[in-house]
C-alpha cells in the first residue's frame, strides 16, 4: 500500500524554544506544498528540529535525564512541557505528543489515531512504522550533517534509504518465510536414525543461534562505530569552530586546511593513475616487456602458430586423394592423422595470433618506455604525498599555536584522541566478523560467511537424514533466486537513481564536474572523496529528489537551511528543484539565504508558499512592526504570517539573541 | 576453473582494498610478484576462494598480455627452449585453451594460481623485512610494490 504522509501542524509549550503553534493548512484546509519558516540561527530552531525528529521517530525514549532537562524553558518554574505534531496519513489524522515532566526529568509519548483514540506510548499505525523510526526520519527531516553522511563510507545510509523506500527488504522476509516452512517440515519428519537426526538438528539449531548472535554483535558494534564517528566529528567541529574564533589564525588555518584537502585529493587521483599503469605488466618492468617481446619473436622464428591448422590435415585424411593428387591408402591416412596432432587447432592458432598482436600493440617498438612512464607517475605520486605531508604539518602547526593560545582546546583535543582510539578499536573489533579462518570451532568462530557456510552444510546433512532433500533443494533455489532478485533490484535501482541524480546535478551545476560514480553504503563520487558544503548539499538534494520522485510513498521533506551553503548562482536552480522533491516541503530558513532562493521558489511554485517568521518576544520595535501584520502571540514568542514581513526580516535582527 | 584468491591475501590487503574496486587487483598484484620472482606456492582449497573464471573489468582487454607474460615465465620454468618448436608447441597447448574465457586450460589456471600464491608469500616476506605488517594505504604501497618488482628485475630469476 502506498503511503501519503503530511505534517498538518505542530505545537510547542513550556520548552526551551518560545511557545509556538504552526499550521501548514491553507484556507481550503489543504497542506501548503511549500512552507518557509524563518527562524534565524540560534537554539530555538535546533530545538524545534530536534523535537520534531523525536516526535516523529520515537527516539526520545532513549534520552537520559540530562538530555531531557536540557529542553526545560530557561528561568521558568513550570515543570511541564509538551511538543505535539499532527500528521495526515492517507487522509487520517494522527497526533504524536511528547510530554515532558521536569519534576523527575522524564518524557512520555502519547498517540492519537482514528478508531483507537488516545493511547499511551509511541504507537504510529503499522504501515507508518517503517518510516517513523530513528534512521528513516533523518532522511525527510534533513540537514547538512545528513548530506555529509550520505557521502561518508562510515555511514550506511545511502543504500538503506533505497532499501527502505522501495521496501526491498520485503524480499528477504519472503526468504525467511520459505526457510521457516522448510524447517517445520524437516522437524516433523520421522528419522531413520533418531540419534543422528537429533545430533544434526542440534547442529543446525546451534549454528543458527551462533550466526544470529554474531550478526547481532556486529550490528551493535556498527552502531557503536557510527556513534563514535559522530562524536568524533562533533568534537572535531567544536575544535575547529573554537580555533577559528581566534582571529589571528582563522584565515591562515582556513587556507592551510584548503591546501591540505586539495593535496589529499591530488594524492588520491595520482595513486589511481599509478594503479592504472601498474595493471599493465609491461609497465611494471622493462624486463617483463622484453620477455614478452622475446616470446613473440621466438614464436615468429619457429613459425608458431603455423599457417596451416590441424583441422586441414584431419580433413585431408578423410579424402580419397592427397592434394598432390596421390591416392591415399589407410597407412597414409593414419600417418596424416597422427602427425596432424603436431599442429595447433584453428582456435589455438587464432588465440596465439591474437596474443602476438596484443604484444605488438601494447608494447610497441620501445620496451622500456612504459616503465619510464610508470616511474614518472610514481615520482609524481611521491611528490604529491610529500606536499600533502608538508601541508598537514603546516596545518597542524597552526592548530598547535591555536591550542597554545587557548588551553581549553587541549581538553577537546584529548577527547578527539580518545574518540579516534575508540573508533580504531571498534573497527579492529569489527574485522573479526569478516575473518575467513575455518579452523576454529563453531562457538569460537566469528567469521559470518564461514558460519553461514557451515550452516548450509549442516542443513544439507539434516535434509539428507530427514529425507527432505528435494524440498531443501527447492528452498535453496528459491532463496537464492530471491537473493539474486534482491541484489539485482538494489543494484538496478542504485544505478538508475545514480544516473538520474547525475542528470539533476548536471542541471543544477552545469559548470561543475562533480558526479555520483556509484551507490553502495554511501554515495561514491567520481574521482573525488568529497565536495564543498554547497556541492555536498546539491548532490544530496539531487539524490533525494530522484528517490522521492520515483517511490510510491509520498513523505514530507523538512530541511534546515536549504540554501545557505549554496552559491548564489545555484540557489535559484535548487529552488526550482524543491517543488519536485516532495508534495510538502518545509524549510527552516534564515534571512541571509533568501537571496535568489525565495524568488526561485516563487517562480517554481507561484501562490503555493506559506511564509512564517517566528521570533522571541523582546525587541519592542520588531513587536510593533509585527503587529501591523497577521500575528499569533504566546507568552514568549510571536509568529507572523505572510511574505511582506518575511522578506523584510533582516540579518542584523537575527544576530541578537531575541530569536527563537 | 577459477582464478583463486588466498583468504589471507584478501585479509592482508584489507586496508587498501577499498581503493581497488576489483578483487582481481589483489590477485594481479600477487601474480606479478610471483611471476617476477619465479616463486610458485601451493594453497589448499580451504585457504582460497574462487575469484572469477575470466579477466574482469579493466583487465578484460589486458587478458591476453597477462597470459603472454605468464607463458613466457612458465615456459622458462619448464626449461623449454624457445627454439625447440615441438616442445614449445606441446607446452603452449597444455597451458592455453582458446575456448576458455581466461584463455587458459585447467592446467594453465592451476599453474598461474601457484604464481599468485607464491607472489603473496614474497610480498609478505618483503614487508616483514621492512618491519611492516601489511599495506595501510594505496599511495605508499604502490611505490613500494614497484620497488619490489624492480629488485627482481635486476637479476635473472
Amino acid at each position: 500500500m502506498s503511503t501519503v504522509l503530511k505534517i498538518i501542524s505542530w505545537k510547542s509549550e513550556g520548552l526551551r524554544c518560545p511557545d509556538h503553534s504552526v499550521s501548514f493548512l491553507n484556507s481550503a484546509d489543504e497542506v501548503y506544498p511549500i512552507s518557509l519558516l524563518q527562524m534565524p540561527n540560534g537554539t530555538g530552531k535546533t530545538t524545534t528540529l530536534e523535537l520534531l525528529r523525536a516526535a516523529l521517530s520515537g527516539s526520545a525514549g532513549k534520552w537520559d535525564k540530562d538530555k531531557i532537562r536540557s529542553f526545560r524553558k530557561r528561568d521558568s518554574d513550570d515543570d511541564r512541557g509538551s511538543f505535539q505534531v499532527t500528521l495526515l496519513f492517507n487522509e487520517s489524522r494522527i497526533t504524536l505528543t511528547l510530554e515532558f515532566n521536569f519534576d523527575d526529568d522524564t518524557v512520555a509519548y502519547s498517540t492519537t489515531k482514528p478508531g483507537i483514540g488516545l493511547e499511551k506510548g509511541f504507537n504510529p499505525p503499522r504501515d507508518l512504522k517503517k518510516f517513523l523510526n530513528d534512521s528513516f526520519v533523518n532522511f525527510f527531516v534533513f540537514d547538512g550533517e545528513l548530506a555529509e553522511q550520505l557521502l561518508d563510507r562510515n555511514y550506511t545510509n545511502a543504500q538503506r534509504i533505497i532499501e527502505d523506500l522501495f521496501q526491498i527488504n520485503l524480499i528477504s522476509s519472503i526468504s525467511s518465510a520459505v526457510d521457516r516452512f522448510w524447517s517445520s517440515v524437516a522437524e516433523s519428519k520421522s528419522a531413520k536414525e533418531e540419534r543422528g537426526l537429533s545430533r544434526r538438528r542440534n547442529r543446525v539449531d546451534d549454528l543458527k543461534e551462533i550466526l544470529g548472535k554474531r550478526k547481532q554483535e556486529r550490528g551493535t558494534l556498527e552502531k557503536e562505530r557510527d556513534k563514535a564517528a559522530k562524536a568524533l566529528k562533533k568534537r572535531n567541529e567544536q575544535f575547529h569552530s573554537e580555533l577559528s574564533q581566534q582571529r589571528e589564525i582563522r584565515e591562515q588555518l582556513l587556507e592551510a586546511e584548503r591546501q591540505y584537502k586539495d593535496l589529499t585529493a591530488k594524492v588520491y587521483l595520482s595513486a589511481k593513475e599509478v594503479l592504472d599503469e601498474i595493471r599493465n605488466p609491461h609497465s611494471l618492468s622493462h624486463r617483463f616487456a622484453d620477455e614478452m617481446a622475446t616470446l613473440k619473436t621466438s614464436l615468429d622464428r619457429v613459425k608458431l602458430p603455423e599457417s596451416t591448422a590441424r583441422e586441414f590435415f584431419e580433413e585431408l585424411a578423410d579424402e580419397e586423394r592427397c592434394i598432390c593428387g596421390r591416392e591415399l591408402d589407410d597407412d597414409s591416412r593414419k600417418a596424416i592423422k597422427e602427425r596432424s596432432k603436431n599442429y595447433l587447432g584453428s582456435d589455438d592458432v587464432s588465440l596465439l595470433n591474437q596474443i602476438k598482436t596484443d604484444i605488438t600493440n601494447f608494447i610497441g617498438p620501445s620496451t622500456g618506455q612504459h616503465e619510464e612512464n610508470l616511474d614518472l607517475s610514481i615520482e609524481a605520486l611521491k611528490s604529491a604525498c610529500q606536499r600533502e605531508m608538508e601541508a598537514k604539518t603546516f596545518r597542524d602547526q597552526i592548530e598547535h599555536e591555536g591550542v597554545l593560545n587557548d588551553p581549553k582546546l587541549e581538553k577537546v583535543r584529548a577527547e578527539i584522541d580518545g574518540w579516534e582510539q575508540k573508533l580504531a578499536q571498534i573497527n579492529a573489533e569489527l574485522l573479526k566478523y569478516d575473518n575467513l579462518d575455518e579452523s576454529a570451532s563453531d562457538s569460537s568462530t566469528f567469521g559470518i560467511s564461514i558460519l553461514a557456510k557451515r550452516l548450509a552444510n549442516a542443513e544439507k546433512q539434516l535434509a539428507e537424514i530427514t529425507q527432505t532433500i528435494e524440498l531443501k533443494q527447492k528452498r535453496d533455489l528459491l532463496v537464492n533466486l530471491l537473493k539474486v532478485a534482491q541484489d539485482r533490484a538494489l543494484q538496478g535501482l542504485s544505478e538508475e537513481i545514480g544516473q538520474q541524480a547525475n542528470e539533476r546535478i548536471s542541471a543544477l551545476m552545469p559548470d561543475n564536474a562533480i558526479r555520483i560514480e556509484s551507490i553502495d553504503r554511501c554515495l561514491n563520487l567520481r574521482g573525488q572523496e568529497g565536495g564543498s558544503v554547497g556541492e555536498t548539499l546539491s548532490v544530496a538534494y539531487a539524490f533525494l529528489a530522484t528517490l522521492f520522485n520515483r517511490a510510491e510513498h509520498q513523505l514530507p521533506f523538512v530541511v534546515d537551511s536549504p540554501a545557505n551553503p549554496i552559491d548564489l548562482k545555484i540557489r535559484s536552480k535548487v529552488a526550482e528543484l524543491i517543488p519536485k522533491l516532495a508534495d510538502q516541503f518545509i524549510a527552516f530558513t534564515i534571512s541571509s539565504e533568501r537571496q535568489s532562493f525565495v524568488s526561485g521558489l516563487e517562480k517554481a511554485a507561484p501562490g503555493q508558499i506559506l511564509y512564517l517568521t517566528l521570533f522571541r518576544k523582546g525587541p519592542n520595535d520588531l513587536e510593533q512592526k509585527a503587529k501591523l501584520f497577521t500575528t499569533t502571540e504566546t507568552d514568549d514568542g510571536i509568529s507572523v504570517e505572510g511574505a511582506p514581513f518575511f522578506n523584510d526580516f533582516h540579518v542584523d535582527t537575527e544576530e541578537n539573541n531575541n530569536v527563537l | 576453473m577459477y582464478f583463486r584468491l588466498q583468504k589471507a591475501a584478501r585479509e592482508w590487503f584489507r586496508d587498501i582494498s577499498k581503493d581497488m574496486p576489483l578483487d582481481f587487483d589483489i590477485y594481479y598484484l600477487c601474480l606479478m610478484t610471483g611471476l617476477a620472482s619465479g616463486r610458485k606456492a601451493e594453497a589448499s582449497q580451504a585457504d582460497t576462494t574462487d575469484l572469477t573464471n575470466d579477466f574482469p573489468g579493466v583487465y578484460r582487454i589486458k587478458g591476453r598480455i597477462i597470459t603472454a607474460f605468464f607463458l613466457s615465465q612458465e615456459l622458462k620454468q619448464l626449461g623449454i627452449s624457445f627454439t625447440e618448436k615441438g616442445a614449445l608447441h606441446t607446452a603452449i597447448r597444455g597451458l592455453v585453451d582458446p575456448l576458455s574465457s581466461s584463455h587458459l586450460s585447467d592446467q594453465g589456471i592451476k599453474e598461474i594460481n601457484k604464481y599468485s600464491f607464491g607472489g603473496f608469500e614474497v610480498l609478505t616476506e618483503y614487508f616483514a623485512k621492512k618491519h611492516l605488517d601489511r599495506p595501510r594505504n594505496l599511495e605508499t604501497f604502490l611505490p613500494m610494490y614497484k620497488e619490489l618488482i624492480g629488485e627482481f628485475g635486476t637479476t635473472d630469476n
